[in-house]
């Protein structure tokens, strides 16, 4: 029998029809969209589709292999300063920077993580804590390589020949960047490694004793997570054409972790969710306390205390997040439409 | 050499507080498994409060404090009633990003209620200092440590002769077994939260008192998790050793290494360099012990 | 041939000691059944043989020292095992979970998996690990439920995916441990006829943790039988069950 996509033992991308032309059909329209977009919604969309891929990386470890990173915007800042320094002080071409970035990203997530995937998943949340600050601390530091807190510019190359000065040619870039990192994502849930993962979610000691090497499957899924987050963070470098430190503190490792869990976690979809709703929440409350309150200086404690708030809350009550709740949407309304979709 | 005491002395003090904040995490995840990620705010709110009920009502220091501690006491019973009796089935993991959760929430609340700029604290110690021979302390740093080794002395009478400490020392050596007798688990579990708010608290009103009231109080709560990973996660004695270990490096780290590498703002990270050295060299700490926390 | 050979195996919790140089061998193409009261220590003695403890003494699994072996090497020597209270992965798929049986057998690194399609890809080994697991399962009777998400099955059926996880590692030595608890009695003698079949026609050998003598005497060719930790008879059935220490050990025992 052949491997072909004909085979009943094959396991697809996405498992259903309905899926796959949904995601088609969501691609080709953010990609058309994105052209006609004035520059605030355009760095919306963008922010909104790189958060989406840090996100996927971080889900991998989250939500599929039940560890807590609290670091993930400090490694996406170890991604952004070596890709704009790669490029800019060491002439490399943006590409293999942007693959660098991510590499150099997973090696130094490993030298703050190594050691505690070994024992219970806690070690790591508390490890990535202290990774967060002080790689950090680091940055602060470090003037040459990003600016200390006044930031530093990025120059933004050409791409084998193709000019990407254009802000909608970039966001197809990314765009690009991102489907790529979806389908590597969805590759890896369908794998025996996104099996290791979940057995060592649900039962680590049940797991090991069935043949999973529950330390390397958590290096993986780790090395994986903070390589996303890499990526991720060379992007956002390259599409401002300026990065500061400041876009890499805790407050937005929080905000990461709240995107998973409020997207759904686990899932590709929860993900992509949980990046729109971390993106446009905050200027939908911005909006709305403007109106509220004349002090704009108020603004900023209530966003937060509302993400802490949503994180609990959907913690408690929906631990599967919006995915699953989107997921029951469009079950119903296929249900309604009589359309069978499998 | 009076610098190097003078570091010595107040990393000692310091670091005892440290050691206080440290046993009411190490209490809650002796309990419960789960690492308090809002320990620290839990200790910046309790300064908050003290400082608020002195202004509102015009108490002396003490009733105050004991006013702040109920607060405190009901913040924890709050939380679990609403937030972590809802998880009992919940994996370990999502318990802990609930206290993320919280710790942020806690954070926004003081943030936009008193602002984030620094109130100096009630001034309840003269500011004279009290010669101890060798060098001079600040009146605040000994009823800090005086403070800070009453309570902790407390506690410790508490676990060993009183019945409800040794159930929860039992509910913390194995929740099944706990459970199996009959040990009622969601009393064992607020418990472990009331007391550790309250030492959280009383590490606050300490800390604001020595630093100041700001939310950045709530760092001064982060900066023990070093601490009970240097001491080991699931140990007692641990927590209170390495709270002044930290203490003391935090403090050396500040004053000698600025001057050796001229490197600012050294001294708050320097005990997470430790926290991971720990990690990479003795995982389970200088009295914790190993199997238990493998996977 | 001696498949499993254990020799003086001790171990002790705190003050407790849970086993006491327990000593016997399991020859190729048997069925044993190791029986005791409860508390016995059969259940340790089973995840010493897995490496979730590490006792005193030796246990050689074809004649390599498994002592100290880190626990998901064991597989890979033949060992496979059930679990007492069922130790499934509730967040997955009935096939996905009896996957993770063979997933060590696989090789794909993470490049190949990441990259999936075509020749450098895992897709191969996927789908014949997918084929060979529905078989399994069809083996079983359990078709209807392969995409099933497996928290939501009853008890019975639990096991019996949880057997069959065990059977796609293709071990050379199926551990059991009270593989017919919470089963009616048509449910025991099916699985009972399961594993005779797995031991007859696959050549499995087997060691299973049985309470139910029926089926212990049914199928058995070896008892073993412990008690506080110490092996009090070796052999075959009908003269261990006349052993005056095993009828001690079970007075006040249903037998």
């Amino acid at each position: 029998m052949g491997i072909n996509s004909n085979n009943p033992y094959y396991r697809p991308l996405l498992a259903t029809r309905y899926e796959r032309i949904g995601a088609i059909c969501l691609v080709l329209a953010v990609a058309v969209i994105s052209q006609f977009l004035n520059d605030y919604h355009l760095t919306l969309l963008t922010q909104i589709t790189i958060f989406a891929l840090a996100g996927m990386g971080l889900n991998l470890l989250v939500g599929n292999t039940g560890l807590i990173s609290i670091a993930h915007a400090a490694f996406m800042g170890v991604g952004a300063f070596s890709s704009a320094y790669l490029v800019q002080n060491v002439g490399v071409p943006m590409l293999p920077a942007i693959l660098l970035a991510g590499l150099i990203a997973a090696i130094v997530g490993m030298v703050f993580g190594l050691p505690s995937l070994r024992l219970k998943g806690v070690y790591l949340a508390m490890a990535s804590f202290a990774a967060q600050i002080i790689l950090y601390w680091a940055f602060e530091q470090s003037r040459w390589l990003t600016g200390g807190q006044d930031g530093r510019f990025v120059d933004r190359p050409a791409i084998l020949g193709l000019s990407l000065l254009e802000s909608t040619h970039f966001y197809l870039f990314v765009l690009a960047i991102t489907v790529i990192g979806a389908v590597v994502n969805l590759n890896v849930l369908r794998s025996r490694m996104g099996r290791s993962f979940a057995a060592v979610r649900d039962r680590p000691m049940a797991a090991e004793i069935m043949g999973v090497n529950v330390f390397r499957t958590k290096m993986v899924a780790f090395g994986l997570s903070t390589f996303y987050a890499g990526v991720a963070g060379a992007l956002f470098g390259f599409y401002l054409e300026f990065v500061a430190i400041q876009a890499f503190a805790l407050v937005v490792s929080i905000q990461l972790l709240a995107l998973v869990i409020i997207g759904g976690l686990g899932t590709l979809s929860g993900s992509v969710l949980g990046a729109a709703f971390i993106v446009l929440i905050p200027e939908l409350l911005d909006d709305i306390t403007r109106m509220i309150s004349t002090h704009a200086g108020d603004v900023a404690p209530i966003r937060l205390g509302v993400f802490g708030l949503i994180i609990v809350v959907f913690l408690i009550y929906e631990p599967n997040g919006l995915a699953r709740t989107w997921r029951r949407l469009v079950e119903w309304g296929l249900g309604r439409l009589g359309a069978g979709g499998k | 050499m009076e610098y190097f005491l003078g570091l010595l002395v107040n990393g000692i003090i310091v670091g005892s507080i440290y050691s206080m904040v440290a046993l009411g995490l190490v209490l809650i995840y002796k309990a419960t498994e789960v690492v308090n990620f809002a320990q620290g705010e839990l200790l910046m709110i309790g300064g908050y409060i003290c400082l608020e009920t002195i202004v509102q009502t015009g108490m002396s220091f003490i009733p105050a404090f004991i006013v702040s501690m109920v607060f405190m006491t009901v913040i924890a019973l709050v939380i679990e009633r609403f937030v972590l009796r809802k998880m009992m089935e919940a994996p370990v993991m999502s318990v802990i990003m609930v206290t993320i959760g919280i710790g942020v929430i806690l954070r926004a609340v003081v943030i936009g209620v008193w602002g984030a700029f620094s109130i100096p604290f009630a001034d309840i110690f003269s500011r004279d200092g009290i010669d101890l021979g060798f060098i001079v302390v600040g009146q605040v740093y000994v009823w800090s440590f005086v403070l800070t080794v009453f309570f902790m002395g407390l506690f410790g009478l508490f676990f060993k002769y009183t019945r409800i400490g040794l159930v929860m020392r039992a509910t913390a050596s194995s929740r099944k077994a706990a459970e199996s007798v009959g040990v009622p688990l969601t009393r064992v579990f607020a418990l472990a939260w009331v007391i550790s708010a309250v030492i959280s608290g009383v590490g606050g009103v300490l800390t604001a008192n020595i630093a100041g009231l700001t939310p950045e109080l709530s760092f001064y709560g982060i900066k023990v998790f070093p601490a009970v990973i240097l001491g080991g996660l699931d140990s007692i004695v641990g927590a209170t050793v390495s709270g002044v270990i930290i203490g003391v490096l935090e403090n050396f780290g500040g004053g000698y290494l600025k001057e050796l590498t001229g490197i600012k703002g050294l001294g708050p990270v320097a005990p997470f360099f430790v926290l991971v050295a720990i990690l990479w060299v003795r995982p389970t700490g200088l009295f914790g012990k190993k199997e238990i926390e493998r996977v | 041939m001696a498949l499993l050979e254990v020799n003086q195996v001790s171990l002790a919790f705190g003050g407790v000691q849970a086993l006491s140089d327990v000593n016997f061998t399991i020859e190729e193409g048997r069925i044993i059944s190791i029986i005791g009261p409860n508390g016995a220590g059969k259940t340790t003695l089973l995840n010493c043989i897995s490496g979730v403890y590490t006792p005193s003494g030796s246990i050689r699994m074809k004649g390599v020292e498994m002592v100290g072996m880190k626990p998901h090497a064991r597989p890979g020597l033949g060992v496979a095992r059930t679990f007492q209270n069922i130790a499934l992965f509730p967040s997955e798929s009935v096939i996905d979970n009896v996957l993770v049986g063979s997933d060590h057998l696989l090789r794909s690194g993470v490049l190949r998996i990441c990259l999936y399609w075509t020749r450098l890809g895992c897709t191969r080994e996927e789908v014949d690990a997918r084929k060979a697991a529905a078989e399994a399962l069809a083996v079983l009777g359990l078709e209807e439920f392969i995409n099933a998400p497996v928290a939501d099955l009853p008890y019975g059926t639990q096991k019996r995916v949880e057997l069959a996880r065990a059977m796609v590692a293709k071990p050379d030595l199926l551990l059991l441990d009270e593989p017919t608890a919470g089963m009616t009695t048509s449910e025991k003698l099916e699985l009972a006829e399961q594993v005779k079949i797995l031991n007859k026609e696959l050549g499995v050998t087997v060691a299973m943790i049985e309470h139910d003598m029926g089926v212990v005497m049914g199928i058995s060719d070896k008892i073993v039988v412990l008690d506080f930790g110490k092996k009090i008879a070796e052999g075959e059935p009908a003269e261990v069950m006349e052993n005056p220490e095993v009828r001690k050990a079970y007075l006040g025992e249903n037998t």
